[in-house]
């Protein structure tokens, strides 16, 4: 089955932010100066690189490649 | 400590000169007698003496180590041992392996502090089972997660071609070591381009075999579903030999796929007539300066290679690989990033805290996508048996250089440098990237790239340009 014709719009800046701040508090991460500003730009890069991957019409079914064999 | 160059049967030979030789001609001399391995490695360790002040390609020399597997070495040719396959060649290994007595530092500032490793790496205990003679530790970028060599902590490795160059990275003390004619032979780790890169950069064959054919037991990981080990060298024979003498099951790399052991080096010579080769299209064929192109375009014609293989999502291949990276890597070092995130190079850390901000449906998507984008590799290689692509973008950059033009884009070096080689790790293809010096400037780098398991291929490409002079790895011109 493949997913709905709903693509996720890319997100925004502040949602961003809001992602970079949860995980900088959640792992206790101590920054200091432009570390936050750096990481900020970096996250941007990424994030528009998640965004083209999920794009793809990945279907439900598909298996992530990573399969744990016991 | 003995002077004596030679077993006292042979005559004396002109030791210096293997210091540079490269390693079968090494371990032929050895198991010959023509030379002890003794005097290999005292000639090896001299070198790197004289040229380190230069290269900076070493963080470690285990003198003292080296010169007792040597003697072990010559004392079991005395008593009429077979020697192995690599006898008494010096080899080093990028500072991620384990390596007995040693902190595993991977570049970092804070492993520094890890109690001494208290065994060696699986493919460090194989190199040395067949005979060849570790004899140092190589610099590299921090915890692997660059391109360009630089370490904030070590300095560069300087690329010997031009000492105001980039190496490569990560593994740039390892292209650098070999380039500069310290030792025939090193290894490195590959997760995005991280053999690749410094190959192309430095003028040298390496090989990035199959994901999950060489054990990664005992080194320091990056992003495990991506980390690929390898060796540098200055000629193919090097890197069969050196691949052969470590593939092998090992319990202690759950990630190690179950293989039969499967020998390249007596396919070496077996040419490329009936093989069907590809000229990478698309994605392969821009953002790149023409140099790069030149040189995938004298491998092809060398190898009478016209069809065009058009592989149409490597770019979204690159961009989950990107992700996955980023992801897998901050988790790695979540808890250091907690306690010590002034120890880490900046530029290093800054993506390493922008990966624990990642959403897990983004690498989720990225790891479905892998599966996709292996098959369509695996349709294309229906039509091919390898397949050529660039190596890197350019030419080695200035040490210090922030960003090239490429296509009219500014784009930043050390993400950027990898563009090529991201694609082919993203889904594990053995590749063995080849030397190629288009018009007297630094060399550049293409990769021969083959099917899963398929490195005999791969590397029987490698030796035919190698043999016909398209490719090759010359010891960089450096007062010793």
């Amino acid at each position: 089955m493949s997913v709905p014709e709903t693509p996720i719009p890319p997100p925004e800046e502040r949602d961003l932010e809001r992602l970079l701040d949860g995980a900088i508090g959640a792992f206790a991460i101590p920054v200091e100066g432009e570390w936050q500003r750096e990481a900020m730009a970096y996250l941007r890069n990424v994030a528009e690189a998640a965004h083209f991957v999920m794009a793809y019409d990945l279907h439900d079914e598909a298996e992530p490649a990573p399969v744990y064999r016991p | 400590m003995s002077t004596d160059l030679t077993t006292p049967d042979t005559p004396a030979p002109d030791a210096a000169a293997y210091a540079t030789a490269p390693a079968h001609e090494i371990a032929a001399a050895v198991k010959a007698g023509t030379v002890t391995a003794r005097a290999v490695i005292e000639a090896s360790l001299a070198r790197i003496a004289a040229l380190e002040p230069q290269v900076n390609a070493f963080t470690d020399v285990t003198a003292e180590r080296a010169l007792a597997k040597a003697d072990a070495v010559d004392a079991a040719r005395a008593a009429g041992r077979e020697l192995g396959r690599l006898a008494g060649v010096p080899f080093a290994v990028k500072n991620l392996f384990d390596v007995q007595g040693i902190a595993t530092r991977a570049g970092s500032k804070i492993n520094r502090d890890l109690p001494p490793a208290p065994r060696d790496s699986t493919l460090v205990e194989r190199l040395e089972a067949a005979d060849a003679v570790l004899v140092g530790a190589l610099n590299m970028g921090e915890y692997a997660y660059d391109f360009t060599g630089e370490n904030a902590h070590d300095g560069p490795s300087r690329n010997p071609h031009d000492l105001g160059h980039m190496s490569g990275g990560s593994s740039g003390g390892s292209g650098a070591a070999v380039a500069a004619g310290e030792v025939p032979l090193a290894l490195g780790s590959d997760t995005n381009g991280s053999i690749r890169v410094p190959s192309a950069l430095c003028g040298l064959f390496g090989l990035k075999p199959t994901y999950g054919r060489l054990s990664r037991a005992r080194t320091f990981p990056f992003v495990s579903a991506l980390d690929h080990l390898g060796p540098f060298a200055r000629c193919p024979l090097d890197l069969a030999l050196a691949y052969d003498a470590m593939q092998g099951e090992d319990l202690d790399d759950p990630a190690l796929t179950p293989r039969p052991y499967e020998a390249v080096t007596p396919l070496l010579d077996e040419g490329t007539e009936g093989l069907r080769i590809g000229v990478a299209g698309g994605y392969f064929r821009a953002r790149a300066l023409p140099e790069a192109f030149a040189a995938v375009d004298a491998v092809a014609a060398a190898l009478g290679a016209t069809k065009v293989v058009e592989i149409p999502e490597a770019a979204r291949a690159r961009a989950a690989a990107y992700v996955m990276t980023a992801a897998e890597g901050a988790a790695l070092h979540a808890r250091r990033l907690h306690a010590r995130p002034q120890d880490f190079d900046p530029a290093v850390r800054d993506r390493l805290i922008a990966g624990l901000a990642i959403p897990a449906a983004w690498v989720m998507a990225a790891q479905k996508f892998r599966r996709v984008f292996r098959a369509q590799m695996l349709a294309a290689f229906e039509e091919v048996d390898v397949i050529l692509a660039p190596s890197t973008p350019c030419r080695a950059p200035e040490l210090g250089q922030k960003t090239f033009v490429l296509d009219g884009e500014t784009l930043l070096v050390r993400p950027n440098l990898g563009l090529f080689t991201q694609p082919i790790s993203f889904i594990g293809l053995p590749v063995a990237a080849v030397p190629v010096w288009v018009d007297g400037g630094l060399p550049l780098g293409v990769q021969v790239i083959a099917p899963p398991w398929r490195e005999d291929l791969a590397l029987r490409v490698a030796q035919a340009l190698a043999a016909s002079g398209t490719a090759k790895a010359p010891v960089a011109a450096l007062g010793a």
